[in-house]
């Protein structure tokens, strides 16, 4: 319990912050040019979810009591014309996506994904993964030589070098899927791989 | 007229010797085996000269070069195009990444000592109880445990002495060539500096080694110049004590100078004493 909790918590809070900040300016059009409120009784009103339920979620005091289910999310998302996963998005994610988009612009990645594009072609599983080895940001170095103490932090790093290829391969299957023709695969697949390179200290620090 | 531009690498790089050189060239070309970004011309040439310990003034400003240029492919200069980026904003960037205490007016010598302090207290949370005092006794401080005002006078003490600085640029420039290429530093240290130098190696390379993870240094230009950095400064003290570089203001001296051409430091000290 105690560990979805920790898992919960900056969604949560992120979902209630993205609310709250949704709903200040979501209004309708009026005299001056500021935007407006929208209301929760309009929100209710054109989506069916109830006022309460608005007010749970976007409580940031204890943003871990709301659940709401996906049907009620993308019914918000929807009557707020944004992609639902982005009212799930937190500055963490957002600054990571801003990273990764500049980062594969860079020699290091272009190069890798090209030479992974001669070699093996980019429509594979692998594709994000080998341009985070080609980089040699994957794998995680341990130091050269290290002692036989170190059996512990050696697992450690074994478990977060793991870690991180899972982050990469999921990546890649995910973006994969939006690429329709060869130039936008080499940007999905970099932005996959460059992705999972900038997010890691999120998810390595959970471990 | 020297190859190389940027005035604080110029300082270290030309008058460096090819020990330390061959080191900064395994760290760009990744042991000789190459870089995606990295021209395979200037890899062999590198490789080469690494080989033989031999850089004439062309691969001193390969170095910098390449150095600067994978400065430039860190995320913060992207919109320059990649162009290389001069060696005291790969110092800021760096040093802001690890959250070392500098200003931007300091000198190079200054932002580099920060940033190794910052690897030495990253290093501090994996020792022992008998490393952590082996620190502090090494820094000519008594260890009463780890408490901020511990932390804070061992930090003083460290950048009060050149030799303070120079014994803790040598301490962790060893452990990160030892963590990163296998092999430790050609050391002229005194005994004090010897036996911190084996008893920290362990600690401070798995500090090394996690600092892309641990302060965020995704960007694999990061790989080559957070190693190139630690080294840096390691040449850079080394050459102060030998009175290569002045210790003011680091520009070169001329042999037996008394003083130095440029601001008219007293140059003074003539030994390796770390």
């Amino acid at each position: 319990m105690t560990q979805r909790k920790q898992t919960d918590h900056p969604v949560s809070l992120a979902l209630a912050t993205n609310l709250t900040l949704a709903l200040k300016v979501a209004g309708p059009t009026s005299d001056n040019i500021n935007p407006t409120k929208l209301t929760k009784t309009h929100i209710q009103r054109t989506t069916g979810v109830a006022r309460s339920t608005l007010r749970e979620i976007a409580k940031m005091d204890s943003p871990c009591c709301a659940n709401p289910d996906l049907h009620t999310l993308c019914r918000i998302a929807d009557e707020l014309h944004v992609p639902v996963a982005f009212l799930l998005m937190g500055p963490t994610e957002w600054r990571a996506l801003l990273k990764a988009f500049m980062e594969i612009e860079t020699d290091d990645f272009e190069s890798a994904a090209s030479y992974q594009e001669r070699e093996k072609g980019l429509r594979n599983a692998l594709a994000a993964f080998n341009i985070l080895k080609f980089t040699r940001v994957y794998p995680l170095p341990k130091p050269k030589g290290a002692a036989e103490q170190d059996v512990l932090e050696v697992a450690a790093l074994e478990q977060k070098n793991e870690a991180f290829r899972r982050a990469a391969l999921v990546m890649g299957a995910l973006l994969q899927q939006a690429a329709n023709e060869i130039h936008s695969l080499k940007k999905v697949t970099k932005l996959a791989a460059s992705y999972a390179n900038n997010d890691k200290s999120r998810f390595l620090s959970s471990l | 007229m020297s190859l190389i531009k940027d005035p604080n690498l110029n300082n270290v790089l030309t008058y460096a010797g090819a020990d330390d050189l061959s080191i900064l060239a395994d760290f760009i070309t990744d042991n000789g085996t190459g870089r995606m970004s990295l021209s395979s011309d200037i890899c062999t040439a590198l490789h080469q000269a690494s080989q033989k310990r031999l850089f004439s003034a062309l691969e001193r400003a390969y170095i910098a070069e390449e150095l600067q240029r994978f400065g430039g492919n860190s995320v913060m200069n992207l919109f320059r195009g990649g162009v290389g980026v001069q060696y005291r904003e790969i110092l800021w960037d760096v040093a802001d990444h690890v959250k070392a205490d500098y200003k931007k007016g300091d000198d190079c010598n200054r932002i580099e000592t920060g940033i190794l302090v910052k690897v030495l207290e990253q290093s501090m949370k994996k020792m022992t109880e008998d490393q952590r005092k082996e620190v502090f006794e090494t820094f000519g401080q008594r260890y009463v445990g780890m408490g901020s005002v511990a932390m804070t006078a061992l930090i003083a003490g460290i950048f009060s002495s050149s030799a303070g600085r120079y014994r803790l640029a040598t301490i962790v420039a060893n452990a990160s060539v030892n963590a990163l290429l296998g092999r430790g530093l050609v050391l002229g240290a005194s005994s004090t500096t010897m036996r911190s130098v084996g008893t920290l190696a362990g600690p401070l390379g798995w500090a090394v080694t996690a600092i892309w993870t641990v302060f965020d240094l995704a960007s694999p230009a990061y790989r080559v110049t957070v190693p190139s950095v630690i080294q840096i400064a390691y040449m850079r003290h080394k050459a102060t004590e030998l009175n290569q570089i002045c210790s003011q203001c680091h520009a070169p001296l001329a042999a037996g100078a008394k003083f130095c051409s440029d601001c008219g430091q007293p140059v003074t000290k003539l030994a390796l004493s770390a």
